[in-house]
């Protein structure tokens, strides 16, 4: 990763259920700072996940991320490009996040489908991450043991489920 | 990314969605939750589900766990 993705931003979607994952502190450790926009942050009430943000920005592992006037225009471009488009819509905390990874060089992570999907059905320049990025990535580095263990650990802590053709991802990771 | 692999994408997840949901659950809500759990299923989109129930993210997201519909992303 280049320096500029040695920070991320977080969405909610990303947030809520991450938090609920017995080993969400490898996220620390694989970013310098992961800011949280302050729409993001409004829409968190309980815990785990209002906890433990509220922890990482008391331990400045995160950082708040107030939108500026030309941030939320960006957003909300985003916003107005995805519609029409075959993906699912992209809305407000979704789209500060992409606008901000498009301004700053954040990675954006998500397990919101349309901004999941948008640097490829709308061609703008942004790296986007679902957990399942995160852990490969943290795999990668050393930072977690066996992927395919907590892959299927962070589906049943989290009620998710990767699809097929990540499974398969996996399995060509790990064999070679 | 071509249209047909975001189709199939969201195909396998609707699938998903549709196998692993709790239907009894999903039937005894009121109205307008049951609804709401019904287009996530078809969907898969959080945040128009969360306008159909007029509840905020993490409390439709709640409910999502409740009636067993895995995230498919």
């Amino acid at each position: 990763m280049s320096r500029a993705s040695r920070e991320a931003i977080a969405d909610t979607s990303f947030l809520v259920d991450w938090a609920k994952y017995s080993k969400r502190d490898v996220l620390l450790r694989l970013f310098e700072v992961v800011h949280v926009p302050e729409s993001v942050l409004r829409e968190l009430k309980l815990p785990p996940a209002i906890d433990w943000v509220a922890d990482c920005l008391a331990s400045d592992a995160f950082a708040l991320f107030t939108e500026t006037s030309d941030l939320e225009e960006e957003a909300r471009r985003l916003m107005a490009m995805s519609r029409g488009k075959p993906l699912k819509r992209i809305d407000y905390p979704e789209a500060v996040c992409l606008a901000a990874g498009l301004k700053y060089g954040y990675v954006v992570l998500t397990e919101n489908g349309g901004a999941y999907f948008a640097p490829r059905v709308l061609g703008i320049n942004v790296t986007v991450w679902r957990a399942f990025e995160v852990i490969v990535e943290a795999w990668r580095r050393g930072l977690v043991e066996n992927l395919a263990v907590e892959l299927e650990r962070y589906e049943g802590e989290t009620f998710h489920l990767f699809r097929r053709r990540d499974w398969e991802y996996v399995w060509r990771l790990t064999r070679s | 990314m071509e249209a047909d692999e975001i189709l199939e994408w969201e195909e396998e997840a609707r699938r998903l969605r549709r196998e692993k949901a709790d239907w009894e659950f999903i039937e005894k809500l009121p109205p307008k939750l049951k609804a709401a759990l019904k287009y996530y299923i078809e969907t898969g989109d959080i945040r128009a589900a969360q306008q159909i129930a007029g509840m905020d993210f993490e409390d439709i997201r709640e409910l999502i766990r409740k009636a067993k519909i895995p995230i498919v992303l």
